[in-house]
């Protein structure tokens, strides 16, 4: 990869990434932190890597970044379970989409994870098992289990459409 | 971890697209007679997040330049350089440059007949018969000397090296390099519990990862005294202008530093 190419991925992914972090984390600083770090890394490796790969490798990288966060801050508490229980009064929220915001606040990291970078990022069960270190079953599983418990938070989406 | 069944698996690739014809087809055929797929799609339709616009706004922080001289000399030079060391090379595998007899007629004392070459593996030819045979050793020296001369090839300066703005750990593990990160202005916040400037190692072998566990770790402990710090350190310059900057929030406190890296 080139130096301008590298300078294309900061103006096509920096934002997808800093975005996938920050609705990780909810924690500016720290996703700024983890995009610099990220794309530090992309710029020492930049004649290693492909242009047509750099993306999945930018995410690769903060994904294994944000998680040593998580894991050294200790701050993000699985709540798998009693999720369901904390389902909220659809009355709070004033639609669909911050009831989901919200939903997704609530979901275990890496269920979180993956439907982000399914419907955000649009990337396909394989490529988000690779940049997770997952095998494929086990993104389908989160990713359905993650809607699930979306679906249980809404409760019916009809309701606020 | 608990499998999905066939029934999850569908309903979930059919929310997603990931259908083939077939697939999409039973799909379809489920719903057209089974209420609770139906019913259960329709819910689960409502959980596609739409993505959200939002900004990084120091992507030029991320940028990178490599500095490449523009001198119009920066050509001149090089080529200069090439030239010479060419000429260099026909000189020392050119033996018929040890004396030189074509052009001056010099031959050394006691040669009947010199054989000349212009390069190895080339046809010698005899020399000229007219060459005649001098015993003046000054003249046979200096002319060697002149052949022997070495030639000069002209370095490149530093204004026309490519400067490449990346920094790699492995340089400074060579140099063994030591970072001060001092952070005066923080002293004053409370009381100056640190008095001695923070050492941070130089990122070693096992990487940058570790090294900026490391530093922050460090940087953490300096800043004990104080809620939840957050640390940023990023390295930048160029030219081996390698600086810290170093961003540091902690309750009302937001200060960023940039320090210069000195090499120890």
């Amino acid at each position: 990869m080139t130096e301008q190419q590298y300078n294309q991925c900061v103006d096509l992914y920096a934002d997808g990434l800093y975005r996938f972090i920050l609705k990780n984390l909810r924690d500016e600083f720290e996703a700024g932190n983890i995009v610099q770090n990220t794309f530090e890394k992309l710029w020492m490796k930049v004649s290693e890597t492909r242009f047509e790969t750099a993306k999945s490798y930018l995410f690769k990288i903060a994904y294994n970044n944000m998680i040593d966060v998580i894991r050294q801050n200790k701050r993000y508490v699985q709540i798998e379970e009693g999720f369901h229980d904390e389902a909220v009064e659809m009355g709070e929220y004033k639609g669909l989409k911050e009831a989901l915001n919200k939903g997704l606040e609530r979901l275990p990291e890496k269920q979180r994870t993956v439907l982000l970078l399914r419907d955000y990022e649009g990337y396909s069960y394989e490529e988000i098992a690779e940049i997770a270190s997952l095998s494929m079953e086990q993104v389908k599983v989160y990713i359905y289990r993650a809607r699930m418990a979306l679906k249980e938070f809404i409760g019916n989406p009809e309701v606020l459409l | 971890m608990k499998e999905l069944n066939d029934r999850e698996l569908l309903l979930l690739a059919y929310l997603d697209g990931d259908l083939d014809a077939a697939g999409k087809q039973r799909a379809e055929a489920l719903m057209a007679e089974d209420a609770a797929f139906t019913h259960e799609y329709r819910l689960l339709t409502g959980t596609r997040l739409e993505p959200e616009t939002i900004i990084y706004t120091d992507k030029h922080k991320l940028k990178r330049t490599a500095k490449v001289n523009k001198s119009p000399l920066r050509f001149v030079i090089p080529a200069t350089a090439v030239a010479a060391c060419l000429a260099l090379l026909v000189l020392l595998y050119n033996p018929g440059t040890k004396t030189g007899s074509s052009a001056t007629g010099l031959v050394t004392p006691g040669d009947k007949e010199i054989t000349y070459s212009n390069a190895p593996g080339t046809k010698e030819i005899a020399a000229p018969k007219e060459a005649k045979i001098i015993n003046n050793p000054a003249k046979i020296n200096t002319q060697e000397k002149h052949i022997q001369t070495p030639v000069k090839t002209q370095e490149p300066t530093e204004a026309e090296t490519i400067v490449d703005n990346r920094i790699e750990p492995e340089m400074l593990v060579a140099k063994r390099a030591e970072i001060n990160i001092e952070l005066p202005e923080l002293y004053t916040l409370t009381e100056p519990v640190y008095t001695e400037p923070i050492i941070i190692a130089a990122p070693g072998k096992k990487g940058f990862r570790e090294w900026y566990a490391n530093a922050e770790k460090k940087v953490n402990n300096f800043m004990g005294y104080l809620q939840k710090p957050k640390i940023n350190i990023r390295r930048t310059g160029d030219n081996g202008q390698q600086r810290l900057v170093i961003r540091l929030k902690a309750d009302k406190y937001d200060v960023e530093r940039e320090v210069l890296l000195s090499v120890k």
